[in-house]
């Protein structure tokens, strides 16, 4: 079921996120990247989540905003 | 699509978006980015209750059409089709299906003849799904345990009469099986049937079955 990958998932984030306050870590897109991250190792390493539900526009949104953060962060230090 | 993650993702995303614009309005910006993660949290809850699909599903439907065009087939060519007894035989885990009353002791599994009437034998055992004791003091309890909250059949069942026959209502029928309840050996029907004479201990009959909007209605007798 379907429940229990969404209760691993919100646990990982819950995690991270809770790192992030912990460290006083401000920057938004941080939060994203590593939420982003998240979600594509966790849905790859349990396929079965994938097999139940269609995240195809989920992975465009989520690459895309991921390819956003990094090249906007490339681009503050090449600047 | 399953309602339980549409309402949980709507709520984490809305209550999420109302957070990074306040935190964007005020220039809170810790709140933003734990704000945002649980915003993208909430998508995927939602989109996972809206495109949610039990796998095999597709499959299993074909397969259960491509079989019930074969029995109703076998059952036409057998006279079985509209004039038919239903008889759970609990001793013997089988399901008969026969123009007149037979016994038990000469029913072997599959089609055959017994008493100048032929009939079809299916075998039904819960056990294989761990279903191998009735649950509870009441039949409403036990059936509404392994119907509605084991196999997701119906949202509950109501007893309607248990005098001389039992008149039991599958409460709205699940969408996806609902098709399947009109084909001529719907397995709903015969676990229906199987189950309650499980709870009685007895062999039962099937006297009468209808579908009532989206309630599935079967009149029982114990034999």
């Amino acid at each position: 079921m379907i429940e229990r990958d969404l209760m691993i998932l919100t646990a990982l984030m819950f995690i991270a996120i809770s790192m992030l306050v912990y460290v006083g870590e401000v920057r938004y897109d941080a939060y994203l990247a590593v939420t982003i991250l998240i979600y594509f190792i966790y849905t790859s390493v349990n396929y079965s989540f994938r097999s139940r539900v269609n995240l195809k526009v989920v992975d465009i949104a989520f690459i895309a905003l991921f390819i956003g953060i990094v090249s906007y962060r490339v681009y503050e230090i090449l600047r | 699509m399953d309602l339980r993650y549409v309402v949980a993702g709507t709520i984490i995303t809305s209550t999420s978006a109302i957070f990074v614009i306040y935190s964007l309005v005020s220039n809170a910006g810790l709140v933003l980015g734990p704000s945002l993660a649980v915003l993208a949290l909430g998508v995927v809850v939602l989109v996972s209750g809206v495109t949610f699909n039990e796998p095999n599903v597709e499959l299993l439907k074909l397969y259960v059409n491509d079989l019930s065009r074969t029995i109703s087939k076998v059952l036409e060519d057998s006279g079985l089709l509209n004039a038919y007894r239903l008889r759970v035989c609990l001793s013997d885990l089988r399901v008969v299906l026969s123009l007149k009353p037979v016994k038990c002791s000469d029913i072997t599994l599959g089609f055959g003849l017994a008493s100048d009437s032929p009939y079809v034998a299916l075998p039904v055992d819960l056990g294989k799904v761990g279903i191998t004791e009735v649950v509870g003091d009441d039949l409403s309890g036990f059936l509404s345990e392994v119907l509605s909250r084991r196999f997701k059949v119906c949202r509950y069942v109501r007893i309607l009469s248990s005098s001389d026959e039992y008149v039991v209502e599958l409460n709205t029928i699940n969408q996806t099986i609902y098709d399947f309840i009109k084909i001529p050996l719907s397995y709903v029907k015969i676990l229906t049937l199987f189950l309650i004479a499980k709870f009685l201990g007895r062999d039962v009959e099937l006297v009468n079955e209808e579908l009532v909007g989206s309630n599935y209605v079967v009149k029982v007798r114990v034999v």
